[in-house]
């Protein structure tokens, strides 16, 4: 496990950090309750390109952290700094993206993906012009006047994905986009969003249940605690790049897939050492 | 194993599960799913010769004197009513053209405007919560006050004739969209507003792109229901404070004991209570496929 300073020097090649959460804490009231801590005191520095997963049993915040970068929630303390700007509160920072593809099912996949375009004051039809490249590069020419019920799982969510990259933003949040994916189709969208966010020079933080999927993707994976979440551990992944399917068998892999096992597996009642698949679906229930 | 030799397929009788249709070995398979639907010739013919046989039990009854021809009249001096009043004859004044064109032109303005402002002032409620809890228990009066107790009052406001009606229409029909438009506004995806926030969506933004196109097969849904009671508006409305349409025609029948005319009223009436409503719910179909929506 690596403490954050030593992360820090490690990587203190690029100087201003793409994102920077600083001591950000969020609580919620709650009636005839205690008030719920959903994230206490959590810090991290994502700098230029690099690729970052956020995992954690469910409920740990994790998604409260993602509304905090977004600027859609006011954290209780602590501060959000984009690209050198305090975002804090403020939307419009980075790009952002769910599990559910949110794409607006009364519109065609073109004037979904040219939405932001359109809510910066750009006329429909210019937008869905200006769209076409990002389109293409998503694999979904020839698509855009279909409607997202036409396209399948892994369609909807690469246009999605391109509504968010056509945003222009840097800096992009992904909120487990693959969750509801299968595996084949999961796989094949890893080794296109690892080429996309190199091409692109993107800076991305993942939210994922899946620790292959994290260490696959990542440069440095956060673990967090169980509610109310806090960084319990930090696993840098240091796998050539471009990684490809073949990756997952190396030893590499391996290694940093049971550090962070085990450190998710500490969130369980009894301290384990050796973790396995089964005791992170254990840790990932409670 | 089972081979497919010993499949064997049995001839049975239509419609009759109990008899196995094929066998496996020892095992016999039956068919519990009945794949037979009622033709529609077969259900047609039997409509009509329902109806056939109340006519003419009616026809006989009040020819044997059994039932009171006087107070119920008969199919035969009905139709003859009917055809005397489609061949132009003036009644009160009018026609039963113009009495037509006097109650479809009422209810359908009921209709339309009674839509327009439920659903304007539904859907604006999303812009402030405020607003919508000073609003509610006033709506929820007014739904549950039985509309037709405001017809003299709006006949003394309005006078008699057309306005009066079409704001009786307007009455029962503006509540209805409202609430759906309200109940559209509440299906908005919190997700789907997050994630256009997060492109840089403002409120005005969130309202036309989001809010209007979630609460629209709402308020279309609500169009059969609404096409109804604009028409039962319409009605009562030319029953208590105007002098012409079907409605006025019926309660003028009624006055003068002519029977068949209140026959012939209520018969010209269900057809355009059929009429609207297929022709509201067409309009639905062709909108909900524009719209790209499943409800």
């Amino acid at each position: 496990m690596l403490a954050e300073k030593d992360l820090t020097a490690m990587t203190c090649h690029k100087s201003v950090a793409a994102v920077e959460v600083s001591k950000v804490s969020v609580g919620f009231r709650r009636e005839g309750q205690q008030d719920l801590l959903a994230v206490d005191d959590v810090s991290l520095r994502v700098f230029p390109g690099e690729f970052v997963s956020l995992v954690g049993p469910s409920g740990c915040g994790k998604s409260t952290l993602f509304s905090v970068i977004a600027g859609l929630l006011q954290p209780q303390a602590g501060q959000v700094v984009v690209e050198g700007t305090d975002t804090t509160g403020l939307t419009g920072g980075v790009g952002y993206m769910l599990q559910k593809d949110m794409l607006l099912p009364w519109r065609t996949i073109a004037d979904n993906v040219g939405l932001s375009l359109e809510l910066a004051g750009m006329k429909k039809s210019q937008a869905r012009k200006e769209c076409m490249p990002i389109l293409e590069r998503c694999g979904l020419g020839g698509f855009e006047i279909s409607y997202p019920s036409q396209l399948s799982g892994g369609m909807r969510q690469r246009a999605a994905l391109a509504r968010t990259l056509l945003h222009g933003r840097q800096v992009v949040l992904l909120d487990e986009p693959f969750g509801a994916l299968d595996a084949q189709t999961r796989s094949s969208l890893h080794d296109w969003l690892e080429d996309l966010g190199r091409d692109l020079g993107l800076t991305i933080i993942l939210i994922t249940h899946d620790v292959e999927e994290a260490v696959r993707l990542s440069d440095r994976i956060y673990v967090m605690t169980p509610r109310p979440g806090r960084i319990r551990g930090i696993v840098p992944v240091e796998l050539a790049r471009p990684r490809g399917l073949a990756c997952v068998t190396s030893p590499d892999f391996a290694r940093a897939k049971a550090k962070v096992l085990s450190l998710l597996g500490h969130s369980v009642a009894s301290p384990v050492h050796e973790s396995s698949d089964r005791e992170m679906a254990k840790a990932m229930e409670g | 194993m089972v081979t497919a030799r010993q499949i064997s397929l049995a001839k049975a009788p239509r419609g009759d599960g109990s008899v196995p249709l094929a066998q496996i070995g020892d095992v016999q398979l039956h068919r519990v799913i009945s794949s037979k639907r009622p033709s529609r010739a077969k259900v047609l013919v039997v409509q009509v010769v329902l109806v056939a046989a109340i006519l003419a039990g009616w026809q006989i009854a009040a020819d044997l004197h059994l039932v009171s021809a006087l107070f119920w009249s008969t199919p035969f001096r009905i139709w003859d009513r009917g055809a005397q009043l489609f061949g132009g004859q003036r009644l009160d004044g009018t026609t039963i053209y113009s009495a037509l064109e006097y109650t479809i032109v009422a209810a359908i303005s009921g209709f339309l405007i009674g839509t327009v402002i439920g659903a304007g002032v539904g859907l604006s409620l999303w812009w402030s919560k405020t607003a919508e809890a000073v609003v509610s228990p006033f709506v929820i009066v007014f739904h549950a006050l039985p509309k037709f107790a405001l017809a003299p009052l709006l006949v003394l406001v309005m006078g008699l004739g057309m306005k009066s009606e079409i704001a009786l229409a307007v009455a029962l029909t503006v509540v209805t969209s409202l609430f759906t438009a309200q109940s559209g506004v509440r299906a908005v995806d919190s997700d789907q507003v997050k994630l256009l926030q997060s492109l840089g969506a403002n409120r005005r933004d969130i309202f036309f792109k989001i809010v209007i196109p979630t609460s629209v097969p709402w308020i279309i849904s609500a169009l059969r229901i609404n096409i109804g009671l604009a028409l039962a508006g319409a009605i009562i409305g030319e029953m208590v404070a105007s002098n012409n349409g079907i409605g006025h025609l019926i309660f003028y029948a009624g006055s003068i004991y002519d029977v068949a005319l209140i026959w012939v009223g209520t018969g010209v009436l269900a057809a355009v209570a059929v009429l609207m409503y297929a022709g509201v719910t067409l309009l639905e179909k062709k909108l909900m496929i524009g719209l790209h929506v499943q409800m």
